[in-house]
């Protein structure tokens, strides 16, 4: 029996347009632009970025202030937006050993090359929450910077014009228009800044910007740990091709960059307790800014057409023995879009779990089980799904009521026909 | 790669990462953009980034980007131009200053534009990296003093 239900249109017109006054909030209030969302609540567009698999900050901001700060329906946004738009091709793989950090910091070794670099983190602050209101605002105008050796830097003001005369210090790459050229100056005043007031940057600060090696990079060359797979077979894309198993590491790292965060957070947190591949350490945990390169296809080398902003997280974890080798440390590798450390970390321990199989472990936990994680790692599938549950599903339910219903009728019978009847296949004779 | 094919690969770095207000009044003091024909307006889309496992290795798809892209020719020469995210100014102007770099009497002028948004880029990241830099761990170690108790 199908029933055809009406009469929804005018309560669904209702209901969204009490969803646009709600989603509006207290009109005494000023609305929060998406200019703020994306300034004040970078956080948010991150994570929306990582998991929407769509490098967009404008957008996924707006998609955050569009789903009234529910994550996972922005995500949702995105990723219908993203279907709409056409693909140009593929950049160049990223170089992220050129990644310019705001934070690098490894666990494993205390004088990594170049410094442990905070940035700015939540880590050993108090979490004590403050009355929003009542905070300072941080100093703005004047970047009064003072480097670490005790040295105070010249006032940097940041809408100024740009002082081209700046020196760059030995370390940068060469100049590379030829010979840098005196380009008198940009300033209002027109006035060429004075060698004493033009910023140099002090070693600290260049070093940021060169190609550091990586720490595991050194220990690969030591051969204590093993070197990173080269490129195998056709890459694929999931974007493109439903999910197959066994799947290679290539899909499993597409399909864990735009995972849940709170999914691969709770694997990664099993892993550790024990139903998974065991404690690592994280060699190296970077944020930090790339250029992407593209080949155009009219000409033949690549060009940089955008920066993006990224988190990476390689970890180092219990040796493995390779046939005819020596034993090595194994690695766990994560790259997401945006800054999100705790998914990187989660990521890296989970792409390591996920090896166990190559690694010749035992199988111990669901993090391990590949289709498991990446069947169920996207929220927009997961949340599509569940939510399902709340849609109509009258007929279904009125069906299972009759069942139940005749059910309870042959019980009162008695016991013996009660029971012939309950069982299933008693029950598929009478359907 | 060529020399030229560097070249100009640097050159469309500076334009399509440079800042689109520079840019402009740059190419207003060059006295505007010539006449040019649009080969291709500028349309936004998506380019696949890809990066390698464990940093090195094997290459994956990492997800997309947003981008807007610019096609356009001036003298028999074509110009293209990108930018992150939904900006169709910006691509245009990037794939005029592309295209016109390539016209003889116009190159030098387009050679000291990329170079002005070059250093003003230069500039913008050494300022993070400054603050940065601020945060680096300065460790030091504590003498406990051990041998000389004895």
């Amino acid at each position: 029996m199908y029933v055809t239900v009406k009469g929804g249109q005018k309560a669904i017109d209702a209901a969204h347009r009490l969803l646009d006054k709600v989603r509006r909030g207290d009109r005494k209030l000023k609305k929060i632009s998406a200019e703020q969302i994306h300034s004040q609540l970078g956080l948010a567009v991150d994570r929306v970025q990582a998991e929407g698999a769509l490098y967009a900050p404008e957008l996924s901001a707006a998609a955050v202030g569009q789903a009234m700060g529910d994550l996972t329906e922005a995500v949702f946004l995105v990723r219908a937006y993203r279907t709409t738009l056409r693909r140009f091709g593929f950049s160049e793989p990223l170089e992220t050993e050129k990644l310019e950090c705001s934070r690098r910091i490894s666990a494993a070794f205390k004088d990594l090359p170049g410094g442990q670099i905070l940035g700015p983190t939540f880590d050993y602050t108090h979490r004590l929450l403050k009355p929003y209101a009542a905070e300072t605002e941080p100093d703005s105008g004047d970047v009064r910077l003072q480097h670490y050796d005790g040295h105070e830097l010249t006032p940097v003001n940041n809408d100024a014009a740009v002082d081209v005369n700046c020196q760059v210090s030995s370390g940068s790459p060469a100049e590379p228009f030829g010979a840098a050229k005196e380009f008198s100056s940009l300033d209002e005043s027109g006035e060429t800044a004075s060698s004493e007031s033009a910023m140099t940057l002090p070693e600290a600060g260049t070093q940021l910007k060169e190609t550091i090696n990586d720490i595991d990079s050194i220990l690969i060359a030591e051969g204590l740990m093993e070197s990173d797979q080269p490129e195998g077979g056709p890459l694929g894309d999931l974007t493109r091709a439903p999910a197959d198993f066994p799947m290679d590491r290539p899909m499993r790292l597409q399909s864990l960059a735009r995972a849940d965060e709170g999914f691969i957070l709770s694997l990664a947190y099993s892993c550790l307790r024990g139903y998974g591949s065991g404690h690592p350490f994280v060699t190296s945990l970077k944020i930090g800014k790339a250029e992407v390169s593209f080949t155009v296809p009219e000409l033949d080398f690549p060009v940089t057409i955008g920066r993006i902003e990224l988190t990476e997280c390689r970890t180092s974890n219990r040796f493995f023995t390779p046939k005819g080798g020596q034993p090595k440390f194994t690695r766990g590798y994560a790259l997401c879009f945006g800054r999100n450390e705790r998914k990187a970390i989660s990521m890296a321990v989970v792409d390591r779990a996920l090896r166990y199989k190559e690694l010749n472990e035992q199988l111990k936990g669901p993090a391990q089980d590949e289709e498991f994680v990446i069947s169920h790692s996207d929220n927009v599938e997961a949340a599509g799904f569940v939510s399902h549950l709340k849609l109509p599903h009258h007929v279904d339910f009125q069906a299972e009521l009759e069942l139940l219903k005749h059910i309870q009728k042959t019980f009162q019978a008695g016991p013996e026909t009660a029971e012939q009847s309950a069982s299933p296949e008693a029950v598929k004779s009478k359907n | 790669m060529t020399t030229e094919e560097i070249k100009r690969s640097q050159m469309m770095r500076a334009f399509n990462l440079g800042d689109t207000n520079l840019l402009i009044s740059c190419l207003d003091d060059l006295g505007g953009i010539p006449d040019l024909e649009l080969l291709r307006e500028p349309e936004t889309g998506l380019i696949m980034v890809r990066g390698r496992l464990g940093g090195t290795g094997a290459p994956f798809n990492l997800g997309e980007m947003l981008v807007t892209r610019c096609t356009v020719t001036l003298e028999g020469h074509i110009g293209h131009g990108f930018k992150l995210g939904d900006d169709p100014q910006g691509a245009f102007l990037a794939a005029a200053a592309d295209a016109m770099s390539q016209c003889e009497f116009l190159s030098q002028s387009l050679e000291e534009i990329a170079s002005i948004l070059e250093n003003d880029l230069k500039q913008r990241t050494k300022l993070e990296a400054l603050e940065t830099s601020q945060t680096k761990v300065d460790f030091f170690t504590l003498v406990r003093g051990e041998d000389n108790a004895s």
